[in-house]
């Protein structure tokens, strides 16, 4: 009779905490843009399947419509078997759905295979824009190789972009409290002038196999989202820089513009949201 | 009256000084421009000859499937191979060209910021962080897929001269090499020029 108690009560707590586990924190508002973020994701292991089974199954609750990628997309070869190894397999139910990948590429990707390739939507580029929306902008740069075509043509897109939002991504954090790598300084100095000139809301990076929200730098957030395959566990250094960090499991982030605001919340492979808020855009009126 | 005169040939000495300061610094600046501008005649060379190869070669659309990528590259890189089968290093880092690279590489990596530097190009690098077995640095070698590629540090690429997006500069340990980004090879390199 008591084991069977406490079999009930095992039973309740594990529901609750799947229900908890579960919970939606973002708005999910009609007409809002609704996206996903990975980073690092291209190993093939069980941890990047794990993850996007994770990704796959939160869509039921938040349907996203398109899903960034920081880079490190694809680790080891990219012969034509590592494409479905490491890409097309553990995201297919999403793009069987039409959920569109927008790449960015890392020290680990080869940008002439890469940037063709239908499943990463770059347009034969290494970096390129889009808008999913009036009023947002994305930027995809290539921080491997910013040479001076490229930092001319993000200076020309953002003058000319007029977006409310204007978000970049790229591989290398230009601010990180990681051991391993920590900020990108050399990259810092050339990008994020324009970044202040042109008013960009929001930076994502990868490159470091953790989460991390930085505290805004010069009025702009920045975000590390490197482990949805790759994990380095314990890497985050205590820094003035962390606003939340987390090493301790792979994660993805899902988030939400809707007017003035950009909702966030991010989520481990175990199902766990470790971080959640809200962004109000800076330089609204 | 004095103190006038005093300051007229004090005036004519630093003129002077910086003509001549000026006069010995123009020629250097003017035989570096020369000898970048060869390198980049190489350069755009390879690249006219590339794209002719390429054009023999079924177009390779924007979005494509991985397997149409990796046969229309290996069929470049076959194409570029034969082309080039007598090509030798030092052909497009032509000998005068390579102190050059180093002093300018060398010299961004001092200092603070050097040391950011120097230890972005080790971030990627294959003989670091790959198989440092798996990749040859020889002209006409393949940079395999499997091997990831150093990143530039942005600082370091404005020293340098700009090249066609059609080929990059990478770091393979201390080697410096000029890479074909459409067919993966190693078109030329310059040894050790890393401190």
């Amino acid at each position: 009779m008591r084991a069977y108690r406490h079999f009930i009560l095992l039973f309740i707590a594990t529901l609750c905490a799947s229900a908890v586990t579960q919970q939606l924190l973002l708005p999910n508002k009609p007409d809002s843009v609704r996206f996903a973020v990975i980073g690092d994701n291209g190993t093939g292991d069980s941890r990047q399947y794990d993850t996007a089974a994770r990704l796959i199954e939160w869509r039921s609750l938040f349907p996203y419509t398109f899903v960034l990628m920081m880079g490190d997309n694809m680790y080891g070869g990219e012969k034509p078997k590592d494409f479905a190894n490491k890409f097309e397999r553990p995201y297919m139910p999403l793009t069987q759905a039409g959920v569109k990948f927008y790449a960015s590429l890392g020290n680990h990707d080869d940008p002439e295979n890469q940037r063709a390739y239908k499943g990463y939507n770059m347009g034969g580029e290494r970096f390129y824009t889009f808008k999913p929306k009036n009023g947002v902008r994305f930027f995809a740069l290539d921080s491997n190789y910013m040479d001076k075509a490229q930092l001319e043509w993000l200076d020309k897109e953002l003058s000319a972009s007029g977006s409310d939002w204007k978000i970049c991504y790229f591989h290398h954090p230009l601010y990180s409290s990681g051991a391993t790598h920590g900020s990108a300084v050399d990259l810092r100095g050339l990008v994020e002038p324009l970044f202040i000139k042109h008013k960009v809301n929001v930076v994502f990076s990868g490159h470091e196999h953790f989460y991390e929200r930085i505290k805004p730098q010069k009025g702009i957030y920045y975000f590390i989202s490197g482990c949805a395959g790759k994990l380095r566990k314990g890497d985050i250094r205590k820094t003035d820089l962390t606003a939340k960090g987390y090493d301790n499991d792979n994660s993805f982030m899902l988030l939400e513009v809707a007017g003035d605001q950009l909702s966030f919340q991010t989520i481990t492979r175990a199902g766990q949201t470790i971080d959640s808020g809200v962004i109000n855009r800076q330089n609204s009126k | 009256m004095h103190t006038t005169a005093k300051h007229f040939f004090g005036c004519m000495l630093a003129a002077v000084t910086v003509v001549a300061f000026a006069a010995g610094e123009t020629q250097p600046v003017n035989r570096q421009a020369e000898v970048f501008k060869e390198f980049s005649d190489r350069v755009k060379k390879y690249v006219e000859l590339q794209k002719s190869l390429e054009k023999t070669l079924p177009h390779l659309p924007d979005k494509t499937d991985a397997a149409a990528i990796s046969a229309h590259e290996v069929a470049l890189a076959n194409l570029i191979r034969a082309a080039r089968a007598d090509a030798r290093p030092g052909d497009i880092f032509l000998p005068d060209v390579q102190p050059l690279f180093k002093r300018i590489i060398r010299a961004n990596f001092k200092g603070t910021s050097g040391r950011a530097r120097m230890k972005t190009t080790r971030e990627g690098n294959p003989k670091l962080e790959g198989n440092p077995a798996g990749i040859q640095v020889k002209v006409n070698a393949l940079y395999p897929s499997n091997q990831p590629m150093s990143t530039m540090p942005p600082g370091l690429l404005l020293n340098l001269p700009p090249l066609p997006e059609e080929v990059t500069f990478r770091f393979v340990g201390r080697d410096l090499i000029l890479r074909d980004s459409k067919a993966a090879l190693i078109v030329d390199f310059i040894r050790e020029v890393t401190p």
